[in-house]
């Protein structure tokens, strides 16, 4: 597997800080990109993080000329139970469909979403739960994004923008998880961090880094969809 | 009209599921940046993305686009989903037998999967199938005019072009035939991680997740 070196254990609080920003009063549309466009891609995975019970992972970067997008991939040895299960984005819809009955979800009934820190600081509140599982990226010029900020608002201006969306892979139970998650705007030339931490998982706070490069020469690569001939 | 999506049904059954049943849920994949027109009309844009790789198979999406909207339908999500692109309202389906979207795959040994017909959950007792290919639809979007739908394909395709055919006659698309170099895949294999053993193949059968709604 491809992929930049992992600081385990560094950088202790980062998270933390970002559930005691202020919560902007206003905040900049989250526009996914336009389905008329293909994106460059970088065929490229980081193992962000591994315990005994869960892994988590970043990969397929994919570049727009407005932003980029990547995987964030969840594995977990045990599916979560309860509320846990939420390990969903409020713009996700997740259904499921057996032969005998339907599911389906939105984010307000599952407190531990990866969303969750968001609401929670809308609603004030700046602790986090063990379980929340923490997911960021870092712009070079120090800018920063999490699913912690508030609407997917990081530091900085202008801002960034993480949003994710999900899409469950797979069968055999509730084990895999993949969430696609759109950053937007594309990052300056350098050092692309890319963070997480999931306590309850024994996940310490990772890092890995990828060349910004490279997720802009895929940017530039981006094309319009094929068009009706 | 609001997107419909569809995902593999989940299954309560124990022990570990075959590879042709499902992908592993123990691994990170490796990531693969392959993409092609399968097929462009002047009603339809049909494109195949080879999104992942792991040791024993790789996934793909399937992304199509309509030049007219469907109406109280959605366009073929995929034949594991909505076989024949069916009518939301009536449940009818909005092509004729002859006119149907029809799409596989081709390793370049010859094998081809049998064309899905049916929404199926996925088993421990799943049977190998005969002819030692699998094509099985993970998940599926779509509104109106466009849709979007993952596949799952084991094994892994040999050495050689790997060939993706669709046909949709009711969208003026013949029988048509695009070719990738299946190196890539096998290379993003090579870099998947096996995280844990495989455990067993539950389970959304109600022991998780359904309290709280």
């Amino acid at each position: 597997m491809a992929g930049t070196a992992v600081a385990d254990g560094e950088e202790v609080g980062f998270f933390e800080s970002r559930s005691s920003l202020p919560v902007p009063a206003t905040v900049p549309p989250i526009e996914w990109p336009s389905e008329d466009i293909l994106p460059g891609v970088v065929a490229e995975v980081i193992l962000l993080g591994r315990s005994a019970s869960a892994a988590v992972a970043v990969g397929r970067f994919l570049g727009y000329p407005t932003g980029f997008g990547f995987t964030l991939l969840v594995r977990l040895v045990e599916p979560p139970t309860g509320v846990a299960v939420g390990l969903v984005e409020p713009p996700a819809r997740v259904a499921f469909r057996t032969p005998h009955r339907s599911f389906r979800f939105d984010d307000t009934r599952f407190p531990h979403s990866l969303s969750w820190g968001r609401q929670r600081r809308r609603a004030g509140l700046a602790d986090l739960p063990a379980d929340l599982l923490r997911v960021g990226v870092v712009f070079s010029d120090g800018r920063k994004v999490t699913n912690l900020d508030a609407d997917g608002v990081g530091s900085g201006a202008p801002a960034g923008v993480l949003n994710a969306q999900l899409e469950l892979r797979g069968a055999g139970g509730l084990r895999q998880w993949d969430f696609e998650v759109w950053v937007q705007p594309l990052p300056p030339p350098g050092r692309l961090g890319l963070v997480c931490e999931w306590p309850a998982k024994g996940l310490r706070m990772s890092r890995a880094e990828i060349d910004a490069s490279r997720v802009l020469e895929a940017a530039a690569r981006a094309v319009g969809a094929p068009t009706f001939v | 009209m609001g997107s419909v999506e569809r995902h593999q049904p989940m299954t309560g059954h124990g022990g570990a599921l075959p590879p042709w049943s499902a992908a592993p849920d123990n691994v990170i994949p490796g990531a693969v940046a392959l993409d092609a027109v399968m097929a462009a009309s002047s009603k339809a844009v049909v494109l195949v993305s080879v999104l992942w790789a792991c040791p024993v198979g790789f996934w793909y999406g399937l992304s199509i686009r309509l030049r007219e909207p469907q109406p109280h339908g959605t366009p073929e999500i995929g034949p594991l989903f909505e076989p024949h692109g069916r009518d939301l309202e009536s449940g009818s389906p909005l092509f004729g037998a002859g006119e149907r979207f029809h799409f596989t795959l081709a390793f370049a040994d010859g094998r081809t999967p049998r064309f899905p017909g049916a929404i199926t959950a996925p088993s421990p007792a799943d049977p190998e199938p005969d002819d030692q290919i699998a094509h099985r639809g993970l998940m599926g979007k779509a509104t109106a005019q466009r849709s979007y739908s993952t596949w799952w394909v084991w094994p892994l395709p040999p050495p050689g072009p790997l060939s993706f055919l669709c046909s949709w006659p009711a969208m003026a698309i013949g029988k048509t035939c695009v070719e990738m170099d299946s190196g890539p895949i096998r290379d993003a294999a090579a870099r998947a991680i096996e995280l844990w053993p495989p455990g067993p193949g539950h389970c959304f059968d109600g022991r998780h997740g359904r309290r709280g709604w």
